[in-house]
This record gives structure tokens, C-alpha cells and sequence, in this order.
């Protein structure tokens, strides 16, 4: 990991990013700012269409805000996006695999791309497998795995050139109970061990579990900011994240 | 550089495990070249060069018929049947041949042909030497007494052709029962004309006889004295049409390398729908390396679909009775040609990728573009053969560019300065595509 950084200086900093999509009137970000530590694993909760999605994808380099900055690890994105990309990593919603390839070979070719070469491409190859419990059917291919299975994957390709800032976008959706709990307990060891994490969910627990942190986002604003316990002691009516995420984003259905 | 080629291999890894993508790639246009040659070699070979079959009745049994039985044995590529279960065919037999498809032309000599036609000229040469007139030869045989018939779908060029080599023939033994009928009329007349001349001279009871006169031959050399020579001249050049084999193998290899469309298309959607591209932008890689990693493997994957109709052209094909491929004398403008046909079809493909919103959109789309392209391109039928209008529309296909410069290289042995306008237009076509491709793919990538 290059380009370290001092303790105190925040891994992310975004202040008032707002984004307007051409085909409609209304913002899909209006106005969110966020600071992360280094360490720090930020939960990011919204209902569908808050804008998750959108600040993720503009705090990883995908697109450019209507309005705002942001700056990753000390460089201001726009400027030197193609170093800020070798720091980031990013596991998208979809199980973005290449499905006609073996889990090595996926594995093989992104790391490629992140420049990863020789032994060391091998070692991380190796260790993305057996973190990820694929080791026995690396040379399967990806499209005859489990959803459970692509799924880590896909989190194994995220984590493959060591990221400092790793962004997660709703990584659990759809696996077994089991697969979870293991990407959960690896992502919780990889917080420990000092990586900065941005995580979106829709399960509460989820987040209470893993994030030292978490905001919560309502149509394009960050409506609540802090620890899970601060989060509680703010809304004393409240008894779980879950009440206090519903008393915040309100019950009616958004689709 | 590594990066470049790492997703060089990754796109050529993917399709090589793509077995319907091979299929559409290889062994589509392997087997369009191979069907449609073969048909288009008979077709382009002259008119009465393939196999028609011609059923003979013969009524007539006398010279005539034998005649016209043995020249148009001679004609290379009409069979000649005569016969059926040992006997000679009879007109009812040769009709009903004809009806089920046993043939595809029946020769009917009436009965008395070669008696009648002895007769009329017999009477011809007589009228021409007594009367000096040369209309006032007997009347033509009535028109049934040689008669053919065609089976329905015989086309037009070959009844033509057939019509022209029976009547060629017909007129041929007729002139020779002409002359015969004169080398025997014209010296009996003669010493008629000087009986009749003498005989107010002579006393009465004097005989005269005829004369001996040297003998009047009518047996001329056959060869022609006005001999006619064909040949094509094409752009001042004499050459030739292409071959069957120089027409379909680059055609069919453009067609084939246009329709990578159909499995790049698809990767770029799959790409796009799995979240992989968005996932490859966020990567310290640019955004060129991408797009030209993809172009480089599909123009590798279109070279290797063209040395394969290549070697269909030059081993394959030959084989199976059509001439070998002659490629000319340009090696490196062929593959310079090659090279920018490939990036052409590539790019077209690219961009219907980053057009189309769905699988289904690119598939439909991609497929029938390139279809009317070839079509209209002269892929599907020569260029030359098309009417005035559909020649004009054929240069808007960047399927015809290709095929015309592949012709100009194989047939009129052009280079690279003949190719230049095709190159151009190519090079100018692949450029567009790539740059509508880049804009729209990562707008679009970017915007989802």
C-alpha cells in the first residue's frame, strides 16, 4: 500500500456533492458531505432511490459530480483519478465476473489490470481463493457457481491489490446465511487490520454488526450521522437501528 | 502493454468457450463459401457448361437425327439420353422424361426428317441453277419437324443457349445437304445447258454426250474464316471476370467478419448488464486501453475467420471441382486489406455494442445490417450482374468496398495504390464507429 497517509488526515473527504442526472428534475445526491477515517467502516443506509448507489459511485471515480469535492487519500478526484483508482477498490452490487472464465483466471485478469505481475500476482491470486473458500474450484468457471459462491468472488476481486479504501455496495444481497457470515467475519478482520471500508446494506443488522459508523441517506441528504450507540441515544424512542432507520426515512413503501 | 494484452487474452479466452459464437464466426461462412461457390461455379462457368440433360427422340432415323445426336454429344456439359431400358426413346417417353424431371430438354426428329430434307434441297439446287434465282429455293421444312421442349424452370440464358446450339447444328447439316444436292445437280445441269445448246447444231441422229466434267466438291475446311475472340477488359485492363472462387471466398469471409457483430455485441451488453464494465472503469486503466484491447482481439479473431476461407479457397474448394483461389500479385496490400477489414468490422460491431440497449436489440439489429449490407454489397450476388441502380446503392456498403478491393487485388492484380479509395472509405468508416462506441459506451456506462 503506497501513498500512506498520516493518522489524523481523513481517507475521504466529499463536501456538498450533489448530482443531477439529464433525464430528471430532481437531484439524486443534493448536498452530502462525508468525512472517513482511516479505519473506519462507514455504514451507508437508505431506503431504494436515497442515492447510495450514486455517492458510491462517485466517491469511487465513476461519475463526476453536478457540484462538490471531493478528495481520496489527500488527491482531489478529477485531477489524479488513475492514481486514487490504484487505492481504491470497489465490489459493486452486480456480480460483475466474467462467467465464461474459472475463478483463477478472473482473479488473474483483474489483478492484471491493477498491475499486479509474477509471484506477487500468484500469492494474491492464491490467498483472494483460500481467504474466500474458493481454493477447490479455482479452475471452475464462474458461471457454474452458487450465488453464494460469486459472491465472494466478486468480494475476492475487490480485495485483490490491497486497497486502502475499499467501497462495498450492498455485497450480502441474495446468499445464504452462511456465505454471509463468512464475507462479514472477513470483512470485519480486514477493519481491524486498518482498511478504510464504505459499506451500503438494507440489513440493519448488518450494519450495527460490522460499521463503526453509520449515515443514514433519504432523497439525496444525509439525514443522520454517527456511531450505531449515538444513533440510539438520538432517537430514545427507538430500541433497534432498524426503528431508528424507519423513524428517519418514514414507512411508506419506496420502490 | 501487459495490461493491453491481458484483456486481449480475456476477450479471446471468452470466445474461444463461446461454442455459438464459433459457430456464427467459422462455421457459418465455411459453409456459405462452400455451398454457394459450388452453385455459383456452374453458374459463372459458360451457359453450357453444366450438366443439362437432353432427351432425344428419334423418329426419324435417318442422318439427320444421328447428326445432331453426335454434334450435341459434343457439347460439353449436355447429356445425352436416347435410350430408355435398351430402346429408342419415343416421343411419349421423352415428354414424359421431361415432366418428371428425368431431363431438362426433350429433342423430338419427326419421322421422314432426313427424307424431307434431302427432298427440299434436291429441289433447291434445282430451282437455283434453272432459274438463277436464289429466292426461289424450296419452302422450309414445316417448323415441328425438329422440335424441343423445356422443362419449366430451365432458366433463360441456358434455353437460349440450347435454342442457338440446335439451330447452329440444324443449319450446319442442312448447308452440307445444300451443297451435297449441288455438287451432283450443278454438273448434270451443266451438260444439260449444252445438250440444249448444241443440239440445233448437230444432225439429229447424233448423240450427244455428256461431258466430262471435273468434279465439283463442296467439302470446305471447317475452320472459320472470320474468327471471333472474346475477352473482359476491366478499368482498360483485359482480364476476366472473377472466378466463383474469387467471388465468394472474400465475400463470404467480409460477411463472416461483419457478423462478429453478433458475439462482440453481446460480450459489451453482458459487460454493461453484470456490472463488469463498471467495474473495469473504476480501474487505474485507461479508458483507450479498454476500448482497444477489445478492437485488437476481434481483429485478430476476423484474421484468423479470413485465413480459414482462404484456405477453404485454395485447398478445399478445388477439390470439389471450382478453380484454385488466385490471390493476385500483392501480398502486402492483401494484408494490409485484410488488416483494415477486420478493424472495420470490429468497430461496426463496437458500436452496435454500445448502442443497442439490450442482447436482443444488438443480436436483431447486428444480424439483418449486416445482411442487407451484403445483399446490397454484391456479397449475395456479383456487383457486375446487379442493374444499373443496385450498383450505384452498392457503394454505400462498407461490405462492397472490401469485396471490391479483394477483387481488384485477385482478379485485375492490383495493389495497394488501386485499393486506396476502399482503404480510405475503411479506415474512415472504422474511425467513425469507434468514436460514436466511446462516446455512448462510457456515457452510457457511467449514466446506468
Amino acid at each position: 500500500m503506497s501513498d500512506a497517509l498520516p493518522n489524523a488526515e481523513p481517507v475521504i473527504q466529499a463536501c456538498g456533492l450533489v448530482k443531477r442526472y439529464r433525464d430528471s428534475d430532481r437531484a439524486a445526491v443534493d448536498g452530502v458531505s462525508l468525512h472517513v477515517q482511516r479505519g473506519e467502516i462507514l455504514g451507508l443506509l437508505g431506503p431504494n432511490g436515497a442515492g447510495k448507489t450514486t455517492t458510491i459511485s462517485m466517491l469511487a471515480s465513476l461519475l463526476r459530480p453536478t457540484a462538490g469535492e471531493i478528495t481520496i487519500c489527500g488527491h482531489r478526484l478529477g485531477r489524479r483519478s488513475r492514481t486514487i483508482r490504484q487505492l481504491i477498490g470497489l465490489v459493486p452490487q452486480d456480480i460483475a465476473l466474467y462467467n465464461q472464465l474459472t475463478a483463477g483466471e478472473n482473479l488473474r485478469f483483474f489483478g492484471r489490470l491493477y498491475g499486479l505481475r509474477g509471484k506477487h500476482l500468484t500469492e494474491r491470486v492464491g490467498s483472494g481463493l483460500e481467504a474466500m473458500g474458493l481454493s477447490n474450484v479455482a479452475n471452475q468457471r464462474a458461471g457454474t457457481f452458487s450465488g453464494g459462491m460469486k459472491r465472494r468472488l466478486n468480494l475476492a476481486i475487490g480485495l485483490l491489490h490491497e486497497p486502502q479504501l475499499l467501497f462495498l455496495d450492498e455485497p450480502t444481497v441474495g446468499i445464504d446465511a452462511q456465505s454471509r457470515s463468512m464475507i462479514l467475519g472477513f470483512l470485519a478482520a480486514q477493519g481491524r487490520a486498518g482498511m478504510t471500508m464504505v459499506y451500503t446494506t438494507h440489513y440493519m443488522e448488518e450494519a450495527e454488526q460490522l460499521c463503526s459508523r453509520i449515515a443514514v441517506i433519504d432523497q439525496g441528504r444525509v439525514v443522520a450521522d454517527g456511531t450505531s450507540a449515538e444513533l440510539l441515544a438520538d432517537h430514545p424512542q427507538c430500541r433497534t437501528i432498524e426503528d431508528v432507520f424507519l423513524d428517519l426515512t418514514g414507512r411508506q413503501l419506496r420502490d | 502493454m501487459i495490461t493491453w494484452l491481458a484483456i486481449v487474452w480475456k476477450e479471446l479466452l471468452q470466445l474461444g468457450r463461446d461454442r455459438a459464437g464459433l459457430l456464427v464466426l467459422f462455421a457459418m461462412p465455411a459453409f456459405l463459401v462452400l455451398v454457394v461457390s459450388l452453385i455459383q461455379d456452374n453458374i459463372l462457368k459458360s451457359g453450357l457448361d453444366s450438366a443439362i440433360v437432353v432427351l432425344v427422340a428419334d423418329e426419324d432415323g435417318g442422318q439427320v437425327a444421328e447428326r445432331l445426336r453426335d454434334s450435341l454429344r459434343e457439347s460439353t456439359g449436355l447429356t445425352i439420353v436416347d435410350h430408355q431400358d435398351g430402346e429408342p426413346l419415343t416421343q411419349a417417353q421423352a415428354l414424359a422424361g421431361l415432366a418428371d424431371g428425368d431431363g431438362q430438354v426433350a429433342l423430338l426428329i419427326a419421322p421422314g426428317t432426313t427424307q424431307r430434307l434431302e427432298q427440299a434441297a434436291t429441289e433447291m439446287s434445282q430451282r437455283t441453277i434453272t432459274t438463277g434465282d436464289e429466292t426461289a429455293a424450296a419452302p422450309p421444312l414445316a417448323e415441328n419437324w425438329v422440335r424441343l421442349y423445356f422443362e419449366p424452370t430451365v432458366q433463360g440464358g441456358f434455353k437460349a443457349a440450347v435454342t442457338q446450339a440446335v439451330e447452329r447444328l440444324a443449319q450446319g447439316i442442312e448447308m452440307d445437304y445444300r451443297l451435297a444436292r449441288m455438287e451432283t445437280e450443278l454438273p448434270a445441269q451443266v451438260n444439260q445447258v449444252i445438250a440444249t445448246a448444241l443440239k440445233d447444231s448437230l444432225p439429229p441422229d447424233m448423240e450427244i454426250q455428256p461431258a466430262d466434267l471435273p468434279p465439283v466438291r463442296f467439302h470446305w475446311d471447317k475452320r472459320p474464316l472470320l474468327n471471333v475472340s472474346t475477352e473482359y477488359a476491366v478499368d482498360g485492363v483485359a482480364g476476366g471476370l472473377p472466378s466463383s472462387v474469387q467471388q465468394n471466398v472474400p465475400a463470404w469471409a467480409l460477411f463472416g467478419m461483419f457478423f462478429i457483430v453478433v458475439p462482440l455485441a453481446g460480450t459489451m451488453i453482458r459487460e454493461r448488464e453484470q456490472g463488469t464494465l463498471r467495474r473495469l472503469l473504476v480501474m487505474p486503466v485507461p479508458a483507450a486501453v479498454l476500448l482497444l484491447g477489445k478492437v485488437a482481439a476481434y481483429v485478430l479473431v476476423c484474421c484468423g475467420q479470413f485465413i480459414v476461407m482462404l484456405a477453404i479457397g485454395r485447398w478445399v474448394l478445388p477439390r470439389l471441382g471450382t478453380p484454385v483461389l488466385e490471390l493476385g500479385s500483392a501480398p502486402g496490400a492483401l494484408l494490409g486489406l485484410v488488416l483494415v477489414c477486420a478493424l472495420a468490422a470490429t468497430s461496426y460491431g463496437i458500436m452496435v455494442g454500445a448502442l443497442a440497449r439490450t442482447y436482443e436489440q444488438a443480436s436483431m439489429f447486428g444480424a439483418v445490417s449486416v445482411v442487407i449490407a451484403a445483399a446490397v454489397g454484391g456479397i449475395m450476388i456479383p456487383v457486375y450482374v446487379m442493374p444499373s441502380f443496385m450498383r450505384t446503392a452498392s457503394q454505400i456498403s462498407p461490405l462492397a468496398w472490401g469485396h471490391e478491393a479483394f477483387l481488384t487485388i485477385f482478379v485485375r492484380q492490383g495493389g495497394v495504390a488501386e485499393i486506396g479509395l476502399q482503404l480510405s472509405l475503411l479506415t474512415a468508416f472504422a474511425a467513425v464507429c469507434l468514436t460514436i462506441a466511446s462516446a455512448m459506451l462510457f456515457r452510457r456506462a457511467l449514466a446506468d
